[in-house]
């Protein structure tokens, strides 16, 4: 009886184990930025195109 | 007591001793360890993902100041941009332009299509085929007006042939692809 509940134990605990590491990979792997966020921080490029804009200066009447 | 049993007989009092512990253990893991590792993790990755949006947002703001230093260096020549490819209809502006030129060279306008054309990317495209009667000077003069123009077009093909009647020497046909912006 008393080893029938040890092994019952042993189990509940490995199981209680892997919960707890799926738990935390579950916790590591999610994304905590909104897309709003994600939006904002898109990266902007601020070069102007300067040879474009000297071709259009020539081409002013 | 009914526990003594468990507690004084060696074998059942090894088990005894184990069973407890790992009962300890397990509600220990449930309702301590599990829920701690589980904020541990959850901050810490947080933290990683919010550092690395501050790391954008900063590189967002250089690239601002950089920008604004750049425009206000060209605002001067800004207006070229809008004027070269403004997202209203630029067909009408094109004719009138166009009309102008010719009628000041002294030539003739005798015909003009417009076939809107396809659309890629940002771009709408209108072919323009033109007929005009007029002197080889004139032409010239046309197609200088047509490179020189600020709308964003090109000539893709003039072809000349003589002209039988009035005082010009030449009917050319010209066809121009003319874009605008569709963007936004």
């Amino acid at each position: 009886m008393s080893r029938d509940i040890f092994l019952i134990l042993v189990f509940t605990l490995l199981t209680l184990t892997a919960w707890v590491v799926f738990e935390i990979y579950h916790a590591g792997s999610k994304l905590y930025i909104t897309q709003d966020v994600r939006d904002l921080a898109r990266p902007l490029d601020p070069t102007l195109s300067i040879k474009t804009l000297e071709a259009l200066k020539k081409r002013e009447p | 007591m009914i526990f003594s049993p468990y507690l004084r007989v060696t074998p059942k009092k090894g088990y005894t001793l184990l069973i407890m512990t790992l009962v300890s253990m397990i509600v220990f893991g449930v309702f301590a360890i599990r829920p701690s590792l589980v904020t541990v993790a959850t901050l810490k990755k947080q933290v990683a993902d919010l550092e690395s949006v501050n790391e954008s947002m900063k590189l967002k703001v250089q690239n601002l100041a950089t920008a604004q230093t750049i425009y206000l260096e060209n605002k001067p020549h800004l207006y070229l941009v809008d004027a070269s490819m403004p997202d209203e209809n630029v067909v009408p502006q094109f004719i009138q332009d166009i009309s102008t030129k010719v009628a000041l060279a002294g030539s003739s306008l005798e015909a003009i299509k417009v076939t809107k054309g396809g659309k890629n990317e940002d771009l709408l495209e209108y072919q323009i085929s033109m007929s005009v009667a007029c002197t080889y000077p004139q032409l010239t003069g046309i197609l200088t007006f047509l490179e020189k123009s600020l709308l964003t077009s090109n000539v893709t093909s003039v072809s000349v042939r003589p002209h039988q009647k009035g005082a010009y020497s030449i009917q050319a046909e010209i066809n121009v692809s003319l874009y605008q912006y569709e963007g936004n």
